[in-house]
């Protein structure tokens, strides 16, 4: 199975971006999305947001993963405005509400998404390194991203096993916690140990900075989206000040 | 090693069980987040959910944090991925209190204490509900912006259910109470399963 973050570079054959330029414009987005009103300036900024992780998708070669998303906005976006008028106050109360504030939400897991995929978990940590961010962070952080697939593999394992052998149905909801969970656990820990004797060997502890493989770095796409970037954000910061 | 026990700076093992523990926190509480936010009910009660379910898993970690800080690592990477999945800046802001809270309840007990644990992880739980911050307050002004998007009935119909403003705090009632629930089972699953065979 494929790790999260992938373990290979992540390519020269797409549009190379640093992760710290992915991080600012995931904050971007989700900053854009959450906080603006659709007033002022950012009548316009709001819709080019929402083309932004299209973008993104698109270059990284997931066509499906672009389509999917395109399609869950604009459900997102025109079913409330369409169905609304027809349906009794108490289902618009409970169910539009959500859909409604869905709209704001996908674009930013998008470029999470986006951020995810294209990263790989060294340049991730050189990235973080270069931002100084401490050791107690960087560590938890790199040893995450390694257990998402394991995590996910045990699970699929120990569900096998457990319909194998006829226990731990949906019907009992509490007995399916413990079968499941426990193992779960139980596995996780010891891969958990093995893990940390393997990274421990490797000089996890040294006192000394680590060096890394991954050159990271900054090259012209990447200050044309910070620039980009900077300048929505610098307008969010004046529109939620002034009110342009 | 003992000298290594004595000593309160975390080093590589505890980073790595952050990490661990990180990890399936984070992983149940998007599945959960996913499975019961298609309904609209069962969003409301993503927390209280979350809360039972993760009993098993975090009382284990929980007995195993011995230093001061493994839980509030945990609380800052659930807070950065929050921000970088667009659920805004409020789990991270208010959850650094609560993982703090956490610390000194776990310090309280002198981080061997189980009833201390099972309370710390009660009020964990309120992680879930700092998501809920923003729909409660923010989308409000939003919805007042959207108003001449969508039309009166349905800013009307939306905003009823942010605005009951005892909708929030008999929430985080409520999740505290299933933390503790959650609590108690995973302690007693615990010991029937982990102490018994000697992993702990």
């Amino acid at each position: 199975m494929d790790t999260i973050l992938r373990n290979t570079k992540a390519s020269s054959r797409q549009l190379y971006l640093d992760p710290r330029t992915k991080i600012l414009l995931c904050i971007t987005v989700s900053t854009v999305m959450l906080a603006m009103d659709n007033t002022g300036i950012f009548v316009y900024i709001i819709p080019v947001m929402t083309i932004v992780p299209l973008i993104f998708l698109a270059i990284i070669k997931s066509p499906m993963t672009a389509v999917y998303y395109g399609i869950l906005y604009l459900v997102a976006f025109f079913v409330p405005k369409m169905i609304v008028a027809y349906l009794p106050q108490a289902v618009n109360l409970l169910f539009t509400g959500v859909l409604a504030t869905m709209t704001r939400l996908i674009p930013g897991m998008s470029m999470f998404y986006f951020l995810i995929a294209t990263t790989s978990v060294s340049e991730f940590i050189a990235a973080m390194e270069r931002m100084h961010i401490p050791k107690v962070m960087t560590v938890p952080v790199s040893v995450m991203f390694r257990f998402f697939p394991t995590i996910v593999e045990e699970y699929h394992g120990i569900t096998d096993a457990m319909r194998l052998r006829n226990v731990g149905s949906f019907r009992n909801p509490v007995d399916m916690l413990e079968y499941r969970l426990v193992p779960l656990m139980i596995s996780l820990t010891a891969i958990g140990n093995d893990l940390s004797i393997s990274a421990l060997t490797r000089g996890l502890d040294a006192p000394n900075k680590r060096s890394n493989m991954c050159a990271i770095g900054f090259n012209v796409q990447d200050y044309i989206a910070i620039a980009v970037s900077v300048v929505i954000l610098i307008l969010a910061a004046l529109s939620m000040a002034f009110g342009i | 090693m003992s000298s290594k026990e004595t000593s309160n700076r975390l080093n590589g093992k505890d980073l790595m069980n952050v990490g661990i523990f990180t990890a399936v926190f984070l992983v149940i509480e998007i599945i959960v987040a996913c499975v019961l936010g298609v309904f609209p009910m069962g969003f409301l009660l993503i927390s209280v959910v979350e809360a039972i379910i993760l009993g098993i898993p975090m009382m284990l970690y929980f007995i195993r944090v011995k230093k001061f800080g493994m839980i509030l690592i945990t609380v800052v990477i659930n807070g950065v991925i929050m921000i970088l999945t667009g659920m805004g800046p409020d789990a991270l802001r208010y959850g650094f209190f609560i993982g703090l809270l956490c610390e000194l309840i776990m310090y309280w007990g002198k981080y061997k204490s189980a009833f201390k644990a099972i309370l710390a992880y009660a009020v964990f739980g309120l992680i879930a509900v700092t998501n809920y911050i923003h729909w409660l307050y923010a989308s409000e002004e939003w919805l007042e912006g959207q108003r001449s998007n969508y039309g009166d009935a349905f800013v009307e119909g939306v905003s009823g259910a942010f605005s009951a403003g005892w909708v929030f705090p008999i929430l985080c009632v409520v999740t505290v109470v299933a933390g503790l629930i959650g609590g108690f089972f995973g302690k007693t699953v615990l010991k029937k399963h982990f102490v018994k065979s000697g992993l702990i």
